[in-house]
């Protein structure tokens, strides 16, 4: 058996990089380190999958033939996911969703999407993982439970781990934990704020304002009393270095990205007192990366239309959920997500009317109900790249072992390749004619 | 089938530790499966509609109706919990208000308590 050293986990955004896999007639039989779901994504089989047309078993080129032909023919089709492959891959995407004059998402749309645009408007004074480990003294989670979505997080990064200046792990930090549930991350907080559902704002407004030399005059705020705000900011002003991680708690609740401009304005506070610094709690593995990758090929992050002929950002109009809930897409490409299993079912219900084409390593909700699938390599384990952690720290992802498909990136590339050819073969029967 | 009591509530939708193990293993495991058609309740709003461990109720929103299985959480008496998966996404909104996020947290509900008219 071949044991390979330091290999990441693409699971989710805290990409471990400390996971020994040990390989053997090419299939991995052994995961030391990682979590309970790293262990299940490294020991599932690949390959089980088949290429499909309408549901039924279809040879690679022939299906690559159909995604080809539906995409080419579309007037305005969308290319979503991404937030589970590669950064070369999803390079391509947008290349693609370029020659198509397509709308262009991730998954961020409906993750950290609203934390974006918030950043936009307001800027993120960040730091690395790295620095989290070492220096933090306060640890602010903020709807987000990395115990059970992110469950190294503590140990690796934020709450157990020891550093340079943090000799004692958990000892030497004091954590706030702030959620509507009292959830397993509550569980080990030193200050739990139980906000009220929707009310995150109101309460990161009263700590904005005591931080501001305010005085408060109601009793409560958003499910806080007066008291709990007032001990709260003492803790945050008192750091030496604090790190404030906010997840969906904050997104996708009501106010969106007002809720995030406020935490992020709330740090930008703390930084005339103290050092903070803010890190988005990113949930799959390369979201963060779909949103670098936009940006430096389109200048925006997600939510873009190419059918212009040059990039346009609008979130709410160029937005998955948007797009098939107003039925404006007439063909879909899927990468490395699964919308049937993760949208608001009116909204994913759309996929099922116009062809649909999914490119993944495994037969998906998604994948049941497209016109076309296209079974690839998995990332990370039978295919190689880049991806980027929620510090936005890129990392590469190693192949382990090979695969009979090939990977995202190259189906991309591939159908990239058709696509234009159909359009050159267009053109020049149009100038016969 | 027919209905006990109802109450109105707050739906939470989110991420739970068995619901990331499940997506690992395929979406067609029984660990997602299960994971996903569950509904975490408080003690007292199960008291309230006579429930207890493994009863079904039967949820809705202004999106649609779905029927989970409940167990206690610790959780205050207006809120109720739904691990994301295909039952929750019939629950939540699909309108976004110009920010492209559709609702996953912070629903209105109503929870009614299901009885099998044969049992």
């Amino acid at each position: 058996m071949k044991i390979l050293e330091n290999i990441v986990c693409s699971f989710c955004g805290s990409l471990c990089d400390d996971i020994a896999l040990g390989v053997e007639y090419n299939a991995i039989s052994k995961v030391r380190g990682g979590c309970a779901i790293s262990r299940r994504r490294f020991l599932g089989p690949i390959d089980r999958e088949v290429p499909r047309i309408d549901g039924e078993e279809a040879g690679f080129d022939e299906a690559l033939d159909a995604a080809v032909e539906i995409l080419a023919k579309a007037r305005h089709p969308l290319i979503y996911g991404l937030s589970s492959t590669s950064s070369e891959a999803q390079a391509a995407a947008v290349k693609l969703g370029e020659t198509l004059g397509a709308s262009v998402d991730s998954t961020s749309s409906v993750c950290h999407g609203p934390g974006t645009v918030a950043k936009q408007l307001v800027g993120l004074p960040t730091c690395t993982l790295g620095e989290v480990k070492n220096r933090a003294d306060v640890v602010v989670f903020w709807g987000c439970n990395p115990v059970e979505a992110h469950p190294r997080h503590f140990s690796r990064y934020s709450v157990q781990a020891k550093g340079l200046h943090i000799e004692e792990g958990r000892r030497n930090r004091k954590v706030i934990v702030a959620d509507v549930r009292k959830t397993a991350t509550a569980r080990i907080a030193d200050i739990f704020l139980q906000v009220a559902p929707n009310e995150d704002f109101q309460v990161l407004t009263a700590l904005r304002a005591v931080i501001g030399g305010a005085e408060l005059e109601g009793e409560a705020f958003g499910g806080i009393s007066r008291e709990e705000i007032r001990t709260t900011c003492n803790v945050l002003q008192n750091a030496d270095y604090g790190v404030f991680f906010f997840g969906m708690g904050l997104t996708m609740t009501q106010g969106t990205h007002y809720n995030v401009r406020q935490a992020l304005s709330l740090v930008r506070d703390l930084n005339e007192k103290t050092a903070f610094a803010v890190i988005p709690m990113r949930g799959h593995g390369n979201v963060a990366g779909a949103e670098t990758v936009l940006v430096w090929q389109t200048g925006y992050p997600f939510g873009i239309n190419f059918s212009r002929g040059y990039p346009r950002y609008n979130p709410g109009e160029f937005t998955v959920t948007d797009l098939l809930s107003r039925r404006e897409v007439d063909a879909a490409l899927i990468v490395a997500s699964d919308p049937a299993a993760t949208l608001p079912a009116r909204a994913a219900s759309f996929l099922s009317e116009i062809p649909t084409i999914v490119i993944d390593p495994y037969y998906s909700a998604t994948a049941k109900l497209a016109r076309v699938f296209l079974p690839s390599a998995p990332v990370g384990v039978a295919s190689s790249g880049t991806v980027y952690r929620m510090d936005q720290v890129p990392l590469p992802l190693k192949k382990v072992i090979d695969s009979k498909y090939p990977s995202d990136h190259d189906i991309l590339l591939a159908i990239d390749r058709g696509v234009t050819a159909c359009s050159a073969s267009k053109g020049a029967l149009s100038m016969i004619l | 089938m027919a209905f006990i009591k109802e109450v109105h509530a707050i739906l939470v939708t989110g991420r739970t530790l068995r619901q990331g193990i499940g997506v690992a293993e395929g979406k067609d495991s029984d660990v997602y499966r299960e994971e996903t058609s569950q509904v975490e309740l408080s003690v007292g709003t199960m008291a309230r509609l006579g429930l207890k461990h493994g009863d079904r109720v039967e949820i809705s929103t202004d999106s649609g109706v779905e029927t989970f299985v409940c167990r206690p959480c610790d959780l205050p008496d207006d809120v109720v919990f739904v691990p994301y998966g295909p039952p929750a996404n019939r629950l939540t909104l699909d309108t976004t208000e110009g920010s492209g996020m559709p609702g996953f947290k912070g629903i209105s509900c109503r929870i009614r308590g299901v009885i099998d008219e044969d049992t």
